[in-house]
């Protein structure tokens, strides 16, 4: 069985896709950052920050939210439009967004720096193994070659 | 033979990636639990040798308390009378004692919890001072305080305790049990501290002369330990001791539920993936018909057949083995202090030794579920005659 171009792009997209709408889920779901209540940058409680003002992981949860809306996005798009071209190019932005889901949290925007912080110890871990599987896919899309035969399954 | 048996994997990406899928899970499964349980002892171990004593003395009706305290940090404050110190140094057998004094914080400005207070006696302290001697520090000075790993306030910093002001010497490293959020400070001090409560804190601590809440012993002969933990709670009533065997105990205990339903979750993949795979084994067989007879006619041997089979199957769980122990030994130590906090145990990672030991053993378990699983259908094609395989496989 040989897959088609169609087929050969919709799994990748699939798991793009996926993976877009888990790193928007995990900084307020699945591994939440602290609450207003928790430990902000410098470990004291909410009660010397100003109201209105986040800690530095919430801004982090919301840079998550805009890349994860693109990393989705960038699955549609090659859901929708199949072939060698749009692979490469998904590949590549895939890669470079996967990228941004590691930097976030490490270099751009930061977590709390309280060590038992839950957003140091569950979101950070979380976006970052999702950013690494997230760049594996870019490369993998960027360097795969367009009409891979299958064999019987 | 590799080459023979390398192309048939990849001829079949499908089939083979959801073998391999299935193979890494049991994997997976059998080396997570074994890692959180070598984890657990290896933390719990360190945190004894750490406060480099061999056994802990602690008031019989806080036992649970003392081991929040060791285990998991959560602070505590309890005594008992400090004349019991003179007895258990007399109890035969014992080479040193530290008397310690357990105090759990208010709120403090480094830290969102309250934290615990352990105050030390300079004069009798063998926790701290080798530690301080290792890294070239003077001994704790007046009002000076040594900080756990996880505790936020760099060299120098001024803390307050009970409206007293402390200046943060140094810090210990990370053990991942309860040290990580203690702070030690002179018996002196502590005393000082709370005379100073009963003035500037929100809430006064109280304090009695002559207390302690732990006992640290140190014997003659570790081999004796034991023996010399049954003197002290014979001759010395109103006691319990803790041993580090003890604690490992009630560590492994309290991770027993996870580490049964992640055994479980393995032998149930197992059961449920023999069958199956052996299926999947027979039915590649048999669509291969043909191409066994073939090659048994080109002169392939019984035994070079049988291989064949076998190596497929081996190398199918052998790779899904490697990639489920990588994953999860990934996964496991980034999500260490996550697991730590939600499980309420102490984690640190094993040492490497017992890394290997428990990776080569889910490896070799692995390895062995997919021989075995191929082992009906590689006997089964070896049997086969060439003829009516050729045959058979053209139908």
């Amino acid at each position: 069985m040989v897959l088609d171009k169609k087929k050969q792009s919709h799994i990748p997209a699939g798991i793009l896709i996926l993976l877009g709408v888990l790193v928007v889920l995990t900084p307020w779901f699945i591994f939440p950052v602290c609450e207003i209540k928790g430990t902000s940058d410098t470990g004291m409680t909410d009660m010397n920050m100003n109201p209105g003002t986040h800690m530095k992981c919430w801004y982090t949860a919301e840079a998550e939210t805009g890349v994860g809306a693109l990393i989705i996005l960038t699955g549609v798009a090659l859901l929708a439009l199949p072939g060698r071209v749009s692979r490469k190019t998904a590949g590549i932005i895939g890669g470079i967004l996967g990228l941004i889901v590691i930097l976030v949290p490490t270099v751009l925007v930061g977590v709390c720096s309280t060590p038992d912080a839950p957003c140091r110890i569950g979101t950070l871990p979380a976006l970052l193994l999702l950013g690494a599987v997230i760049v594996i896919t870019g490369i993998y899309l960027a360097l795969s070659k367009e009409t891979v035969a299958a064999g019987p399954n | 033979m590799l080459g023979l048996i390398a192309r048939s994997i990849i001829h079949r990406p499908v089939r083979n990636g959801a073998l391999i899928l299935a193979f890494a899970f049991i994997a997976a499964s059998l080396f997570s639990g074994h890692y959180l349980l070598a984890g657990a002892s290896d933390s719990v171990k360190s945190e004894i040798a750490k406060l480099g004593a061999d056994l802990i003395v602690v008031p019989a009706n806080y036992t649970a308390d003392s081991e929040a305290v060791l285990l998991r940090g959560e602070p505590s404050t309890f005594f008992f009378d400090n004349s019991v110190v003179p007895r258990i140094r007399n109890v035969s057998g014992v080479e040193q004692v530290e008397p310690q004094i357990f105090i759990a914080s208010l709120t403090a400005s480094c830290c969102s919890l309250p934290v615990q207070l352990i105050a030390i006696d300079p004069t009798q302290d063998f926790t701290i001072a080798p530690w301080l001697e290792q890294k070239r520090e003077k001994p704790l000075g007046p009002d000076e305080i040594i900080v756990g790993s996880k505790i936020v306030a760099g060299g120098g910093t001024n803390l307050n305790f009970f409206g007293h002001s402390f200046i943060v010497a140094g810090k210990l490293d990370p053990t991942g049990t309860g040290l990580d959020t203690s702070i030690f400070l002179r018996t002196d001090d502590a005393y000082k501290m709370a005379n100073d409560s009963q003035l500037n804190a929100v809430k006064p601590l109280i304090l009695p002369q002559g207390v302690a809440s732990a006992v640290l012993v140190r014997v003659n002969d570790a081999a004796e330990a034991t023996n010399v933990s049954y003197r002290i709670v014979d001759q010395v009533p109103g006691t319990r001791v803790l041993t580090s065997s003890a604690l490992v105990t009630t560590v492994s205990d309290q991770l027993a539920g996870i580490t049964r339903i992640l055994d479980l979750s393995a032998l149930v993949a197992t059961l449920v993936s023999l069958p199956l795979i052996a299926l999947i084994s027979l039915m590649v067989a048999n669509e291969r018909r043909r191409e066994i007879g073939v090659l048994r006619a080109l002169g392939a041997t019984r035994s070079m057949i049988f291989r064949l089979i076998l190596g497929e199957s081996v190398i199918i769980a052998a790779i899904g083995g490697i990639i489920g122990i990588g994953a999860s030994w990934i996964i496991l130590v980034m999500f260490q202090s996550y697991i730590s906090v939600m499980t309420r145990i102490p984690l640190s990672i094993p040492a490497v030794s017992s890394l290997v030991s428990i990776s080569i053993l889910t490896f070799v378990i692995t390895v062995a579920v997919g021989g075995l699983a191929a082992l009906y259908p590689a006997v089964r094609s070896a049997l086969m005659e060439p003829y009516e395989a050729i045959r058979s496989g053209e139908l």
